[in-house]
């Protein structure tokens, strides 16, 4: 599900440091409540990064770790990176997910993420209604 | 006897699963999360981690299909309580469970390594 | 959904099928009865699965006493496209199976993995539950019946039977 791009608000490109890169942040619901970037606009995209989530609760519950931080996937072709995010009064900010370019190290893909989970719990303003 | 497609993963699990920092390696199907060969302190637990950390990685390689970026090459799921690399090659998927404060890059290296052995 | 008198099993399937993401599940009875299922809409689609699960669990059972001295445990089946596992489990109110049917949303070995969990919720459930009355009290047209109603809430003439008597 997906809310019209025109009223989604815009992440700040800063927090890719200077770097091409994508992310949003992914509401309870399944609905991408602010981006930035080149992100599939398809819901199959979003779907896969909820299945993640759902798959690293699962795995992180029934392995015995208290809880997970984030997953980083290296591709070909780009690096991926998903992490739980606090949930806002809104509902949003469900799921922050990072979209980086191949080879970035794993560290800043780690740092993007901080920075889109810091968002969702404070907030996002600009770029829309 | 051991056939030269089994001898391999086992032998890439038996290598990684020596490092101190490493509890547990172990290489599964991904498809089916079945265990093919593991080793480590927390041996006991392969089989769940089997089945969990073989779904995620599934799951990474429909998120990279979804995002058009390829064949996912690693996957690292990180926690306050330790982390969790994988990597496939071919049908199977080698899965590293390591103690919190590991020496990741190593373990990066050593598990690609092990994936490319076995493709 | 009206109460059932076998909702003691609710918990444990629903358990199970937020864990592996499996398609379709059935708890039965091995005679067959119906006692809580997942994913399915249509009762007749329930019979058909309970009756050859029943018969397939029956029949790999005898067989595993002939070969094995003792009945074959758990079966697993791949398709093209699904997979079928069939899995039983001993509780002090007797014996139940769990049919499950899935695709490459799950895989074997998240079913083997959760269904061990579902064994022990089973059996605590049981004992948290107060005797039930039992299955076959009446007829058991009018059992299974009764218990397709309740599972899909939709009423039937089951007092006049469903189908010409054997």
């Amino acid at each position: 599900m997906m809310s019209d791009a025109r009223t989604i608000p815009v992440i700040p490109e800063s927090i890719f440091d200077g770097e091409r890169g994508s992310g949003c942040l992914i509401a309870n619901s399944g609905e991408v409540v602010a981006r930035t970037g080149g992100l599939p606009d398809g819901g199959g995209w979003v779907e896969a990064m909820t299945a993640i989530r759902r798959d690293a609760d699962r795995a992180a519950r029934h392995f015995g770790f208290s809880a997970w931080d984030a997953v980083v996937i290296e591709c070909e072709n780009g690096v991926i990176g998903v992490a739980p995010a606090p949930v806002t009064a809104q509902g949003a900010g469900a799921l922050a997910v990072a979209a980086c370019p191949a080879g970035s190290p794993p560290g800043y893909v780690r740092r993007v993420l901080r920075r889109l989970v810091s968002l969702a719990g404070t907030g996002l303003n600009g770029g829309g209604e | 006897m051991v056939s030269m497609e089994t001898a391999i993963p086992e032998r890439e699990v038996a290598r990684l699963s020596a490092r101190a920092d490493v509890r547990l390696a172990l290489a599964a199907g991904e498809r089916d999360g079945l265990v093919v060969h593991a080793a480590g302190r927390d041996a006991g637990a392969a089989d769940a981690a089997a089945a969990l950390f073989a779904s995620v990685y599934r799951r990474a390689r429909a998120a990279a299909a979804a995002h058009d970026y390829g064949t996912p090459q690693l996957l690292r799921l990180q926690s306050p309580d330790g982390e969790v690399l994988a990597a496939g090659s071919g049908e199977l998927v080698f899965v590293l469970v390591a103690e919190r404060g590991a020496n990741l890059g190593r373990l990066r290296l050593d598990l690609l390594a092990a994936a490319g052995a076995s493709a | 959904m009206s109460p059932r008198a076998e909702s003691w099993v609710d918990e444990p399937l629903r358990r199970f099928v937020l864990d592996t993401d499996v398609q379709l599940a059935i708890v039965m009875h091995p005679s067959g009865q119906v006692l809580g299922q997942h994913g399915f809409t249509r009762a007749v689609d329930v019979m058909a699965a309970c009756a050859l699960g029943a018969a397939i669990h029956a029949s790999s059972a005898e067989l595993g006493r002939v070969v094995d001295g003792k009945p074959f445990a758990d079966l697993y089946q791949a398709g093209a496209s699904r997979q079928v596992f069939l899995g039983s489990c001993n509780t002090r109110r007797g014996r139940y199976l769990l049919l499950a049917i899935f695709d490459d949303a799950s895989s074997i070995g998240l079913v083997q993995l959760f269904f061990e969990q579902f064994r022990a919720t089973m059996a605590e459930a049981v004992e948290k539950t107060p005797p039930a009355v039992p299955l076959f009290g009446e007829d058991f047209d009018r059992a299974l019946a009764r218990s397709l109603d309740a599972l899909f809430a939709q009423p039937r003439a089951h007092e006049e039977g469903p189908n010409a008597a054997r």
